[in-house]
């Protein structure tokens, strides 16, 4: 069976925005996704705290941004299991785009502290 | 710029990368045994990503406080995921298959991958498991045989337009709110 080619060159910018934006595109995603941009590092169960859904269904959420390639995750052992997330380049730049000169909620407003875990490359 | 404008504007940008690509986006998961197929679901995930999908693998994108088998019901039906890809190795991901073909909002995003030998038009088996897969392939149309590239055996039309007969005739008869329109 074939398998339809995947498109090259200057489309592959736009692909990645389509993953990029497919992610981005759902209200709780994008919540998670300024969290995340203002408190690099944060870990899984501060972002539970403040975006108050279900954990497994948070759960997927991130793992949406992840698999789109918005955040960056690490692990680290503090007694148990601790997933923390920071946006890589591609998120930063899409941060930009959409928030560009608009302030920071955290930590200087004093809204939300968040802790970061401590980061361990994956 | 106000919370529904970010989101607007996200949705535009998303929207012209469509137009542009002629392509939707699109958020899928590959789920299946977590020892066998693994290596597959992600080097699968890495082909789909590379095309501009969102294709999840919750053994990798989960984070590590959640148990990939928290992938239940209810996250699913919540869930904005457009299709779900079940490749069943394992008696763990029959389970979940069994859970996911009952649920009428999960049902119809589901894409089922089973070996040829348990596949209702290319095998004779009489198992439970066969049996219900050839039910959702009735009602979806989504059970696919696959096999790592052996050529699988293909049946007869004299075969296999009876069979999907006969079980679409017993569900219209005895659960008609069930067949998919």
């Amino acid at each position: 069976m074939k398998t339809p080619a995947a498109p090259e060159g200057p489309d592959s910018e736009v692909i990645e925005r389509l993953k990029a934006y497919t992610a981005l595109d759902n209200p709780i995603r994008l919540r998670a996704f300024r969290l995340i941009h203002d408190s690099p590092g944060v870990p899984f169960n501060e972002i539970a705290k403040h975006i108050r859904i279900e954990s497994g269904l948070l759960a997927y959420h991130l793992g949406v941004l992840k698999a789109a390639g918005v955040v960056e995750v690490a692990y680290a052992r503090e007694g148990r299991q601790v997933t923390s997330y920071r946006l890589d380049g591609i998120g930063q730049e899409l941060h930009s785009e959409l928030f560009r000169g608009r302030p920071s909620r955290t930590p200087k407003t004093g809204k939300v502290a968040l802790r970061p875990a401590p980061v361990r490359p994956s | 710029m106000s919370k529904g404008n970010t989101a607007r504007r996200v949705r535009i940008i998303r929207e012209e990368a469509e137009e542009r690509l002629k392509r939707s986006g699109l958020i899928l998961i590959l789920l299946g045994s977590s020892e066998r197929g693994l290596e597959e679901r992600r080097q699968v995930a890495e082909v789909l990503r590379g095309r501009g999908i969102v294709a999840l693998v919750p053994e990798d994108d989960f984070p590590k406080e959640i148990g990939p088998s928290v992938i239940e019901d209810d996250v699913l039906e919540r869930s904005d995921v457009d299709l779900v890809f079940l490749s069943i190795e394992s008696w763990g991901a029959a389970t979940e298959f069994g859970q996911f073909a009952s649920n009428p909002r999960i049902a119809p995003k589901l894409r089922v991958l089973v070996r040829p030998e348990y596949h209702p038009v290319h095998s004779p088996s009489n198992s439970y498991l066969t049996d219900l897969y050839l039910t959702h392939l009735v009602r979806y149309g989504h059970v696919y045989p696959v096999d790592g590239g052996r050529q699988a055996p293909v049946p007869s039309a004299k075969a296999l337009i009876p069979m999907l007969a006969e079980r679409h005739r017993e569900i219209k008869a005895f659960r008609p709110s069930r067949i998919s329109k």
